[in-house]
């Protein structure tokens, strides 16, 4: 077990599937080197296939007896998708603009379709996804090399990129299929919680720069932060698939807000929920029924009382405070390991645990930035 | 188990692996027990990853500013990072402060596009340098130019066109279009056309932007809240729109308002993004908006949901009106006037029947009344909602009258929500609900979506919303119609105008591209007999199009308009035929088939202006390099989403691309070179252009001198201490130095600041800006009685311009669409705005279309599909008497099965055989936004109208290509 465990709290009521973390992350991360076809953070559309295409059915995991199921390396062409390119230079010269890979999969070719019958009862939602960072991960137990680790520090999990030698197995052993193979290194890679960013006082691309303000950042173990509160004090928010057996460190506040469905003639039926509660088991487990009715509860509360801390972590008043990256917990480590601590890019996210008060700077939310 | 039987393939990897098999060498060997603690060898990876990091984020102090300044209105603060004068990426500045700490604040505003930018402006598709056309116009024979040469061959058009006698400004158009909406660069290509005296149009018009029902309503298009306005609203309806996919920077407000108890009811044909976190979801038939929205006047009349105090105080429902005219009783038509003067202004006053004195009394606060308040107790003044009476006028003449809301209450008869279910697809419970949703609790906003205006009667949409509205007495802190605020911002004038010297030569944006188009063909070859009269009152289509040439032809080359002594009366419009276009993809956005076409034909010169190759800079003749939103310097408030002014400064160093220019640079630059060409000993004589005093005071341009005033070098502007112009820097430091809105920003505070300023309390336009709390319009109205800038002063319910009481909406009321109902064509093409681009701007980019499909996709309905034999992929033919297009079928549960939906903004090169979607997308005039001349119904920028986008109706089939 890592010292402390980073973690991520997801809200899918406020997702609106816009996809800027995932283009944030490609621009982070994966425009280069062999990564252009990986997409570290995704968004998917369910129900929907998914990305890679089928991963829920793709294997991996451990069984519940602990021991680590077979799984499947996913085939670009099928099931992540050919990053296909254009003729740009050509359109000046009157060429019609054609992708050089007919497109037949991609991260999000699913997008708002859904299932049910229009208009009565169809649905769909959006899940984000990134690298669990799990506490038991499957891609590490899977490595033959045993060339992944989790960072005693934060539980970040890397490849280790001096020792990898591109077997893939770790891509069978994660159930969720986050960790991708490198073709130009032949090495695999994936999602790295941004942990260069949080060690300089930003929160990862993807979380910092969502624009639907649904992602929480900080230490499981500070009872101050939101994903401490939200996690284990309110128990809200729930893993992805945790019969898979990884214990996962991102989590969700399931989906509990869609219109009522209609009846044949059109009517509304009061009460009723587009998204069926068994496919929010399926993804959320038993508790998730329990996390629907604290939500609505809380949301009838709110209306009646104007109070609700739980709705008020949601609704995140402001967005700085929405990341406790503990900075001087890092430097800790920095100079324990005989590196000198450097001060932060961005002041504003650096509270945690070990960071309460900062005496070099201030930490007033909107008081960062500018050398100028 | 094994891990060799663990490790499985699927499909072509194996093949793969099985030949790289000599690959998996070990080539040192390590052994660590547990990877999940204690891990021995973390730095080899860590530094790697720290490496790439600190190269993407460069160093803090050389990082610029930026937003995007395309047509989304989002206006959002981004940091720029660098490495080495070259732009890595971007990341929000997400700096803006919190104006109050229970309310979420604005942070970190973007969005899915914007934060792409840094990918797309190093693309391939780059227009580098200054080209000429040497083949075919579209042909793509390109020769490379150099700026002199360009410049020089430019001004000497412009100097043919301008000085030709049978031409002049009358046939020459300098326009920016939406790839440029911003305070600072913007400003030059306007300078430069208003200058010329060139011929441009109303964007918002062509791009069927233009709230015109709202402006009928409240003398005002752009009206509503800053978007944390949603955070504490009762309701919040959003009426054909759509705000996860087209308000992304603000879509949070809407959720945490409902997390904060608001009931959210989103009302589109689609199941969409909004849909799917809603209270509601009402699922209407396209196109029937303005009749839901009558059932909801209906049963808010019926179920006395609405607020007779303030319609008898803030709207003219009180006003009364002749029943056998539908004509409002003017005052001209009840006293003589001493003069001329004050007969001009008794047609503009109205009369109401007074409660205290059982008698006729003269409404003061009206547009043309001399007193200025809605305060009528102060003349014992209480208006009566309801009733007839019998007057006499002037002439002793007994005359049958009634209030404006007896005849509101007689238009809405005909729709009860039963009456109006299978029009619009809406059962009456839920229409009951809706409107007990907006009528019964405290606060309620209703944004309207930019998609009611593109349906030919969305125009009665919107002006039927702002109604209910009306009736429920929604203003300022109740709430209202949120189309799109826009602040105050004064001083700008100092960019792009001459204090009155030089003036606009605006036509109208969808008038122009209709007759330059050849729109009355496609009219003619499309809509039936039997379509006009269902969308006109019963008309038929050869006396629409008479009419409809009538109005054309007085607003040819604004003859009407400069006959007139009380204001505008038609919508004015000219066929240039020498363009100098910047950033607007015309060839994409227009409807039919014959635009591009008809625009070849006319059209003997055209330069264009833009960063990237759109389909419009295909066919120019001259191409300009421009620069692309993170290598400029810039500024920009508009609109009125949030209270903030972004400000846009290069990154350090920065790397120069191609030879673009910034357009303040290009256009001085081109101003240089026609001053240039004037001044040639064979062209002084000429170089002075004669104009209508109208638009050049002095009555004509000076060539001779067009650089001085462009950059306000010449002896006038020197002498009265105008900003010198000539740059983007300047023009921003100009913006900043003239704005009082601005105040006390300066370019440096605003990057300490994280690249932006916030606006002053002076930017408040119909409330008050308070520091602490969310703006919404109109409350100076409500507490402070100030008349609105409508004919009445107050919200309008009666428009009695003959053509409107033609049409039977004198007051509100709800008509079909002009969409054809013929069982071939089953299906109506909605084409909203994207999630994955802004109109036709980074519609082709790579990043953003491995999101996508990498081709055009249209939704289809699942059954639909299945019954057509298409399979989800499958390339289909859409398809119409006008044209054909081909996409691949999404096959999605959130698609109606009578309409297909496609979001808009692909350029017809992305489109295979080069057809764009608007190949089956007919163009139609609407009577009412061709209306003018009526009280606040003036052409000008709050009064054009709509070009539409929805009137398709299609079929599909699968593709035999």
């Amino acid at each position: 077990m890592s010292k402390r465990q980073l973690a991520m709290v997801m809200d899918l009521n406020k997702c609106i599937g816009c996809q800027t973390c995932t283009v944030a992350c490609k621009t982070q991360w994966t425009n280069r080197n062999g990564r252009e076809y990986m997409y570290w953070n995704n968004v998917e559309t369910y129900p929907g296939k998914g990305y890679p295409k089928n991963w829920m059915e793709l294997g991996g995991g451990f069984d519940a007896s602990g021991d680590l199921l077979e799984g499947v390396v996913p085939n670009l062409e099928a099931d992540y998708g050919v990053p296909w390119d254009y003729n740009y230079e050509s359109l000046a010269l009157g060429e019609t603009m054609t992708p050089n890979v007919e497109p037949t999969w991609g991260p999000n070719w699913d997008e708002d379709v859904g299932a049910g019958a229009f208009p009565n009862d169809n649905y769909f939602f959006y899940i984000p996804r990134i690298c669990n960072h799990c506490t038991n991960p499957g891609c590490l137990s899977a490595c033959p090399r045993d060339a992944i680790f989790k960072r005693d520090q934060d539980g970040v999990v890397l490849v280790d990129l001096d020792r990898c030698q591109g077997y893939r197995f770790c891509i069978a052993g994660c159930p969720y299929k986050k960790i991708y193979f490198n073709p130009k290194i032949s090495k695999s890679e994936k999602c790295i919680l941004c942990f260069p960013r949080i060690e300089k006082g930003l929160p990862p691309a993807c979380a910092q720069q969502c624009v639907g303000r649904i992602r929480f950042v900080g230490f499981l173990d500070d009872e101050d932060s939101q994903v401490h509160k939200l996690v284990n004090k309110y128990k809200v928010a729930l893993p992805l698939r945790s019969d898979y057996g990884t214990q996962p460190n991102v989590y969700y506040i399931p989906p509990t807000e869609a219109p009522a469905k209609f009846d044949a003639e059109g009517r509304i039926i009061e009460g009723s929920n587009r998204i069926p509660a068994e496919e929010l088991e399926k993804l959320f487990g038993k508790e998730v029924h329990g996390v629907v009715k604290t939500i609505k509860s809380e949301i009838e509360k709110r209306k009646a009382t104007g109070k609700s801390e739980i709705l008020d972590l949601l609704i995140a008043y402001q967005h700085s405070e929405m990341f406790r990256l503990d900075n001087n917990y890092y430097n800790g480590i920095a100079k324990s390991k005989g590196l000198s601590a450097v001060a932060p890019v961005d002041t504003r996210y650096v509270k945690g645990l070990n960071t309460k008060t900062v005496s070099h700077f201030s930490t007033h939310a909107n008081t960062g930035g500018g050398h100028h | 188990m094994k891990r060799r039987d663990f490790l499985k393939f699927s499909g072509a990897t194996a093949t793969l692996v099985a030949s790289q098999g000599s690959l998996f060498a070990k080539t040192d060997v390590k052994s660590f027990e547990n990877g999940k603690e204690g891990y021995g060898n973390t730095t080899y990876t860590e530094n790697m990853y720290r490496n790439e990091f600190s190269f993407t984020y460069g160093k803090k102090e050389e990082h610029g500013f930026a937003y995007h300044c395309v047509n989304c209105q989002g206006n959002c603060a981004w940091e720029v990072w660098s490495h080495n004068g070259v732009v890595t990426r971007e990341n929000q500045s997400a700096r803006y402060p919190s104006i109050n700490p229970l309310i979420p604040d604005f942070n970190p505003r973007g969005c899915n596009k914007g934060v792409q930018h840094s990918q797309v402006m190093y693309e391939k598709d780059r227009i580098l340098y200054p080209m000429e056309r040497v083949g075919e116009r579209g042909e793509g024979k390109w020769k490379r130019i150099s700026w002199d040469e360009a410049g020089t061959k430019i001004a000497e058009k412009l100097f043919e066109v301008l000085t030709d006698k049978d031409r002049g400004p009358d046939k020459l158009m300098v326009h920016a279009g939406t790839g440029l909406l911003t305070e600072g660069r913007r400003g030059a290509p306007l300078r430069f056309s208003t200058q010329l005296g060139a011929v441009r149009i109303y964007p918002s018009s062509y791009l069927g932007d233009m709230f015109s029902g709202a402006a009928v309503a409240y003398g005002e298009g752009n009206l509503g809240c800053t978007y944390d306005f949603m955070y504490s609203v009762n309701t919040a309806i959003f009426w054909g729109g759509n705000p996860s996919v087209s308000r992304i920077p603000d879509a949070h407000f809407v959720w945490e308002g409902k997390y904060n108890g608001a009931k959210v009811i989103v009302i589109t044909p689609e199941y969409n993004a909004s849909a799917k976190s809603a209270d509601l979801w009402i699922p209407i038939k396209a196109g029937s908006d303005n009749i839901l929205a009558m059932s909801v006047i209906h049963t808010i009349l019926k179920e006395k949901m609405y607020k007779p105090e303030f319609l008898k105080i803030y709207t003219d429902l009180p006003f009364l009106v002749d029943l056998e005219t539908k004509r409002m009783i003017r005052r001209s038509e009840m006293e003589h006037a001493h003069n001329d003067e004050d007969h001009h202004k008794f047609e503009e006053q109205f009369y109401c029947w007074n409660e205290s004195t059982g008698n006729i009394a003269l409404m003061p606060g009206t547009e043309s009344h001399d007193i200025k308040t809605l305060r009528l107790s102060d003349f014992g003044i209480k208006p009566v909602l309801e009733g007839e009476w019998t007057i006499k006028d002037i002439n002793g003449k007994e005359r049958k009258v009634t209030t404006a809301f007896e005849m509101l209450k007689k238009n809405a008869e005909n729709f009860s929500p039963e009456a109006t279910q299978k029009l619009t697809g809406v059962h009456p419970d839920v229409t009951r609900t809706l409107a007990r949703d907006i009528a019964l609790p405290k606060v309620v906003e209703i944004t309207t979506g930019f998609s009611l205006n593109k349906y030919f009667n969305g125009i009665l949409s919107i002006w039927n919303i702002a109604s209910i509205m009306g009736l429920t007495g929604r203003m300022g802190p109740y709430g209202g119609l949120n189309t799109e605020n826009e602040f105050q911002l004064s001083g700008l004038g100092a960019l792009s105008g001459f204090n009155g010297k030089y003036n606009p030569r605006f036509g109208s944006g969808f008038v122009g591209e209709y007759v330059f188009g050849d729109g009355a063909k496609t009219f003619d070859k499309y809509f039936s007999d039997e379509d006009v009269k269902r969308a006109q009152n019963g008309m038929s289509k050869k006396e629409h199009m008479e009419i409809i040439e009538e109005l054309l032809s007085q607003g040819k080359h604004d003859a009407k308009n400069m006959e007139s002594h009380s204001g505008n009366m038609s919508k004015p419009w000219w066929i240039p035929d020498t363009a100098l276009i910047v950033a607007d993809s015309r060839f994409r956005r227009n409807k039919g088939s014959d635009y591009r076409k008809a625009f070849m034909q006319k059209t003997k010169f055209f330069a264009y202006v833009d960063y990237r190759m759109s389909e419009t800079a295909v066919f120019a003749d001259i191409l300009l390099p421009a620069k692309s939103h993170y290598e400029v310097y810039d500024i920009r408030s508009s609109p009125g989403y949030h209270r903030f002014t972004n400000l846009a400064k290069p990154i350090a160093n920065m790397k120069p691309i191609g030879e673009a220019m910034d357009e303040w640079s290009m256009f001085t630059f081109l101003a240089k070179k026609l001053q240039e060409v004037a001044t040639r000993p064979e062209n002084i004589e000429k170089a002075k252009i004669p104009d209508h005093k109208k638009f050049a005071k002095p009555g004509f341009h000076d060539l001779t001198i067009f650089y001085d005033e462009f950059t306000n070098t010449d002896e006038e502007s020197e002498s009265a201490g105008d900003v010198l112009l000539g740059t983007d820097k300047m023009a921003v430091e100009a913006a900043l130095e003239k704005c009082e809105q601005y105040e006390p920003w300066t370019m440096e505070k605003m990057y300490d600041a994280g690249g932006f300023l916030q606006l002053n309390e002076k930017a408040a336009q119909t409330s008050p800006l308070y520091s602490d709390r969310p703006y919404n319009s109109n409350e100076d109205h409500l507490y402070k009685m100030k008349p609105l800038h409508t004919i009445s002063g107050r919200q309008t319910f009666y428009v009695d311009h003959p053509l409107w009481i033609r049409m039977g909406a004198h007051t509100n009321t709800g008509m079909e669409g002009i969409r054809p109902q013929r069982i071939e064509y089953p299906f109506v093409m909605m084409t909203p705005h994207a999630r994955w681009s802004i109109h036709s701007n980074y519609k082709a980019s790579r990043t953003l279309q491995r999101l996508q499909r990498g081709v055009p996709y249209i939704q289809v309905n699942p059954i639909v599909a299945k019954q057509k034999g298409i399979a989800d992929g499958d390339t289909i033919r859409i398809y119409n008497v006008l044209g054909e297009f081909y996409a691949m079928a999404k096959v999605s549960s959130a698609c109606p099965p009578d309409g297909v939906v496609l979001e808009h903004g692909w350029e017809p090169y992305m489109y295979k055989f080069n057809k764009g979607h608007n190949e089956v997308v007919p163009t139609a005039l609407n009577l009412l936004e061709m209306a003018d001349g009526w009280g606040h119904l003036k052409f000008g920028g709050l009064w054009d109208g709509n070009q539409y986008a929805y009137d398709g109706a299609v079929n599909f089939e699968k593709a035999k290509i």
